[in-house]
């Protein structure tokens, strides 16, 4: 029961929300075609998924996010290594860095869908250019914070520069460079959603931007329901992962 | 001159980018010290003492001289020198059992495994190989570098104020752990402290250094045998007045030290 209070406190912000969400039309404070009650929208999430029509959308958005995130990763962490020990790697790209990173990413779009189409080329490469800052901003501190008593130690121990970097540097830097993934993980969604309600065919925003149009606001709800829980479901997922390879430090 | 470890005139100048100017931390150090000789060196903070220790380690070149250990020239870190540092050294996402591990390359896993189980009974960790460094006292963090270098066989060990950040007793404790353990593995010891009593205590023979530029100002031989009871030696009158005669030259140099307003000080890993 204690328990049970402390986990209703925890999220009072949210039922709270929820709250207002199903009692505001219910009320006929707001009108239900504008905003259908919370369990309505609930209800067709349900009826989307069984009737496979958003599954095949969330499939979609999901696998280009996924292509997006894993080319910023690899990209990105090299690239935050390469410029934390090399000087003249970093006076290279630091300029387009600090020149890119300010910009919203959603303004990119119409030029990409100019240079890559409206396929999952462009989609892909505007979440890669969304999450690689981030993530090179992250893997570039979390090198140049390694205490160099733990490289001076691997040295001493006969370690060459390779192994040095794979078994002393990554895993020193790992907890800044799994936030950095983090930032770009919540990024990718954002930037994917925007770019699909812009250009295309399939995927959850476009899905959002169809129902809108169509006026199908019930399910323009739905979408929105489900984006919100697979944000929120990844950032948990990844939370919890993040925990496990960081249990060594005192508070991940 | 020979010796397990011998410096030729060894200097370090290191360049004051701000000021546009050489600073010398390091001037003519001559030392030789024989194998299996347990050496402190001594000295005011910013004489140089840690810098000649990452010379010898080959963590820092020489900009004057040179370093050989065992007739060979040192001209980078190498297996056959062992470090252990002040303090946050040990890998915090490894255990203490795979922190021993990391150094040892030859044999098979199970091989080098069964080696580093060894090395952290030998340190009285026995039971705390699988926590991890953040779980363990400063001492026992110290046990496990120790054991880490001890682990892979290096002739000589370096030790860099190794017990510098610990609590009075803990210190005690790892001073006569560490000569249990160097009267029966009989490394090539030097050791980098600023305590006179620590001095004593341990070595054969006692380097103090100047002030900065530091260099050799005397050496002292330490004339108490071997095994060491360290306990009795806190108390033995002869003990008494080494540490007299040490503690009045390293007083000297620190007073010059703070006359000239050294205080800068040399590269810290």
């Amino acid at each position: 029961m204690a328990r049970a209070l402390a986990v209703l406190g925890r999220n009072a912000s949210l039922l709270l929300v929820l709250a207002a969400w199903e009692g505001l039309p219910r009320l006929g404070l707001v009108s239900p075609e504008i905003l259908p009650p919370f369990s309505v929208a609930l209800a067709n999430v349900g009826l989307l998924l069984r009737e496979g029509e958003l599954p095949r959308h969330v499939l979609f958005s999901l696998s280009r996010q996924a292509a997006g995130l894993a080319l910023g990763v690899v990209v990105g962490v090299t690239l935050g290594v390469l410029m934390a020990w090399s000087r003249g790697v970093c006076a290279f790209f630091e300029p387009i860095l600090t020149l890119t990173n300010p910009i919203p990413k959603a303004a990119l779009i119409p030029l990409f869908m100019l240079w890559f189409g409206i396929g999952a080329v462009a989609k892909i490469m505007l979440i890669f250019i969304g999450t690689i800052i981030p993530i090179v901003i992250s893997a570039y501190h979390g090198v140049g914070d390694v205490n160099p008593n733990y490289l001076w130690s691997a040295r001493a121990m006969g370690d060459g520069t390779w192994r040095i970097l794979w078994r002393v540097v990554l895993p020193a830097a790992s907890p800044q460079i799994l936030a950095g993934i983090r930032l770009g993980l919540i990024v990718s969604l954002i930037v994917l959603v925007g770019s699909e309600m812009l250009a295309g065919r399939e995927g959850l925003g476009w899905f959002i931007a169809f129902t809108m149009e169509t006026g199908q606001y019930d399910l323009t709800y739905a979408s929105m329901l489900t984006i919100a829980v697979i944000g929120f479901a990844y950032d948990r997922l990844y939370l919890w992962l993040m925990r496990g390879l960081l249990a060594w430090k005192e508070s991940p | 001159m020979t010796g397990k470890i011998v410096a030729r005139g060894v200097g370090k100048t290191f360049r004051d980018a701000r000021r546009g100017v050489g600073v010398t931390a390091l001037q003519s150090m001559t030392l030789a010290v024989r194998d299996r000789e347990f050496v402190s060196i001594l000295g005011p903070s910013g004489c140089g003492k840690s810098t000649f220790l990452y010379i010898v380690a080959g963590f820092v070149p020489a900009t004057e001289g040179e370093v050989l250990v065992d007739g060979r020239r040192v001209t980078g870190p190498g297996r056959d020198r062992g470090i252990v540092f002040q303090e946050y050294a040990l890998f915090p996402w490894q255990t203490v059992l795979q922190n021993v591990t990391y150094g040892l390359r030859a044999g098979s896993a199970a091989e080098r495994e069964a080696r580093a189980r060894e090395f952290v009974r030998m340190v009285g960790l026995e039971g705390f190989e699988s926590h991890y460094p953040r779980e363990l006292s400063g001492g026992m963090k110290q046990r496990v570098a120790l054991a880490r270098t001890l682990a892979y066989d290096p002739d000589v060990l370096l030790m860099d104020e190794p017990f510098g950040a610990l609590d009075t007793q803990t210190r005690s404790l790892m001073q006569e752990e560490l000569v249990r353990i160097w009267e029966a593995n009989q490394k090539t010891i030097l050791f980098v402290t600023h305590s006179v009593e620590e001095a004593v205590l341990l070595s054969d023979r006692i380097v103090v250094m100047t002030a900065r530029p530091g260099t050799v100002k005397k050496v002292v031989g330490v004339p108490f045998g071997r095994p060491r009871v360290l306990e009795a030696l806190l108390t033995d009158v002869r003990a008494m007045e080494l540490r007299g005669e040490v503690w009045h030259l390293v007083k000297e140099e620190v007073l010059k030290a703070g006359r000239d307003g050294a205080g800068a000080r040399g590269p810290r890993p």
